[in-house]
C-alpha cells in the first residue's frame, strides 16, 4: 500500500479526486457524481480487458484511473452518461493500441477529442475552470490552491517543469500580442493551468530530453493559438485547441521522445 | 549534428512565434473601427438601463438569458447596429467570452467578462458575421449572434 502511494500516477489521482471532491463541495450534482464514477470504472474495466488481449502482465490500474477522472472533469457533465464512459473506452483503447513501443497520444486527449469528433459532445472543463484565482477575495485562494496540486506529481516527482513553463511562456506571449496587454490571468487560467500541469507533461507521450521537452512545450503553446485562429474559418469551432494541439504535439515528437 | 538540428528547429518555433504573433496583433488592431472602440467603453458589467440617446429608437435589442441550462435562445440573429444584452438568471457568477475557451481570440470585442446573478452585459454589433461566445466558467454554455 505505502508503495503505491508513491507511485507518481497513484499521487496524480489522488490530487483529481481532491478536485473533484472540491466540485461536488462547491457545487453538488447526482448526474456528475455517476458520470465520474461511470468515467473511471469504463477506463479501468476497459485496461484490464485490453492488456489481457495484448496478453501484458497486470497492473495497478492508476493510469487508467487517472485518464478517467480527467475525461470526467472535462466533459460536459449535462451530457448522456454513454459520452464520458466511451471517451474513457477510446482513451484505453489508443493508449493500448495506437503505439510503437509506448502509446503515442495523451489518452484522455484523444478520448475526448473521439468523442467531440464522433458524437459533438463538447469539452467543457467544467470541474477547473471556475476556480478563478481573485486576489481579492481570500475565498478563491482554496480552490485555486487545490487546483495547482497536481503540480506537485509534474513539477516536483516527474520534473517535466520544462514543458509546462515553455508552453506557459509562448501561450502568455501570444496573448500578450493578440490582446495588446500584458495580463497574469492569462498565466492564471483555471483551464490553462489544469491542462499545463496535468495534460501536458503527461510522462509517457512527451519528451525525457530537457531541450526537446522545451520544445515540446513552445510547440503545442505555439500551436493551440494558431488552431484558435483556424478552427473557426473552417466551421469546426467545437473542436478544442488545448485539446487538438496536444495531440498534434504527441504526433509530432513521439519520434524525439 | 542532432543537437544542432534540434536548437535550428528551437529557432525556427521562436521566430514564427514573434512573427505569427506580430501578425496576428497587426490585424486585430486593423479590424477595429472607432465605432468599436467605443463601443468596448459600454461593455462593463451593469445593471443599470443606460440613457435613451437619438440613436436608441433605430436600435434593435435582442435579449438572451443565461439560466442552469445555458444561454436562451442558443442562436440570435440581428442587423448591423444592433444590440445584445445578456441577463444572468443562472444562479451563479457567470462570463460572456468570445469562442474559443479558453484563447478568445475569434472575436476579441466579445470577451465582456463576468458578470453576477440578475447582472446584464450588453454589445452592439457594428459588423457583419456570425459570432461564437460561451461562458468561461463552464465552457459547454455556448451561444453565437449572427449579425447580417
Amino acid at each position: 500500500m505505502r508503495n503505491l502511494l508513491h507511485q507518481s500516477k497513484v499521487q496524480l489521482s489522488l490530487f483529481l479526486l481532491l478536485i473533484y471532491a472540491l466540485n461536488l463541495f462547491a457545487n453538488f450534482s447526482q448526474h456528475a457524481v455517476i458520470s465520474v464514477f461511470l468515467a473511471v470504472s469504463a477506463a479501468v474495466l476497459s485496461d484490464f480487458i485490453f492488456l489481457k488481449v495484448r496478453r501484458v502482465k497486470l497492473f495497478f490500474p492508476s493510469a487508467a484511473i487517472a485518464t478517467g477522472l480527467i475525461i470526467a472533469l472535462l466533459t460536459d457533465p449535462n451530457l448522456p452518461f454513454y459520452i464520458p464512459i466511451l471517451a474513457s473506452v477510446f482513451a484505453i483503447l489508443a493508449k493500448n493500441f495506437i503505439r510503437i513501443g509506448r502509446h503515442i497520444f495523451n489518452p484522455a486527449s484523444i478520448g475526448l477529442i473521439i468523442t467531440v469528433l464522433l458524437f459533438g459532445a463538447s469539452v467543457s472543463w467544467w470541474g477547473v475552470a471556475w476556480e478563478i484565482l481573485d486576489l481579492t477575495n481570500f475565498q478563491t485562494l482554496v480552490p485555486f490552491a487545490i487546483l495547482l496540486s497536481p503540480a506537485f506529481v509534474s513539477i516536483y516527482r516527474m520534473k517535466r517543469w520544462r514543458i509546462i513553463l515553455s508552453f506557459l511562456l509562448i501561450y502568455g506571449l501570444w496573448q500578450t500580442l493578440i490582446f495588446q496587454k500584458i495580463s497574469v490571468q492569462f498565466f492564471l487560467d483555471p483551464t490553462v493551468i489544469f491542462f499545463s500541469i496535468v495534460m501536458l507533461p503527461e510522462p509517457m507521450t512527451t519528451p525525457n530530453n530537457h531541450l526537446r521537452q522545451i520544445l515540446f512545450g513552445s510547440f503545442v503553446g505555439l500551436v493551440v493559438i494558431f488552431f484558435a485562429f483556424v478552427f473557426p474559418v473552417f466551421n469546426i469551432s467545437n473542436l478544442d485547441p488545448l485539446i487538438s494541439s496536444l495531440l498534434l504535439g504527441n504526433l509530432l515528437f513521439f519520434r524525439l521522445r | 549534428m542532432n543537437q544542432k538540428v534540434l536548437l535550428a528547429a528551437g529557432a525556427a518555433v521562436l521566430v514564427l512565434v514573434i512573427a505569427g504573433g506580430l501578425l496576428f496583433a497587426n490585424k486585430a488592431n486593423n479590424t477595429k473601427t472607432p465605432s468599436q472602440t467605443s463601443t468596448v467603453q459600454e461593455l462593463s458589467p451593469t445593471s443599470e438601463v443606460q440613457s435613451p440617446t437619438p440613436t436608441d429608437a433605430e436600435q434593435n435589442e435582442a435579449t438572451v438569458t443565461l439560466t442552469s441550462t445555458g444561454f436562451s435562445p442558443k442562436t440570435v440573429t440581428i442587423k448591423v447596429g444592433d444590440k445584445v444584452v445578456w441577463n444572468n438568471e443562472s444562479g451563479k457568477d457567470a462570463t460572456v467570452n468570445s469562442a474559443p475557451h479558453p484563447v478568445h481570440t475569434s472575436y476579441p470585442l466579445l470577451n465582456l467578462g463576468g458578470f453576477s446573478d440578475g447582472e446584464t452585459l450588453e454589445l452592439v454589433f457594428e459588423e457583419a458575421g456570425t459570432y461564437n461566445y460561451h461562458n468561461h466558467l463552464n465552457a459547454s454554455q455556448t451561444g453565437s449572434v449572427t449579425v447580417e
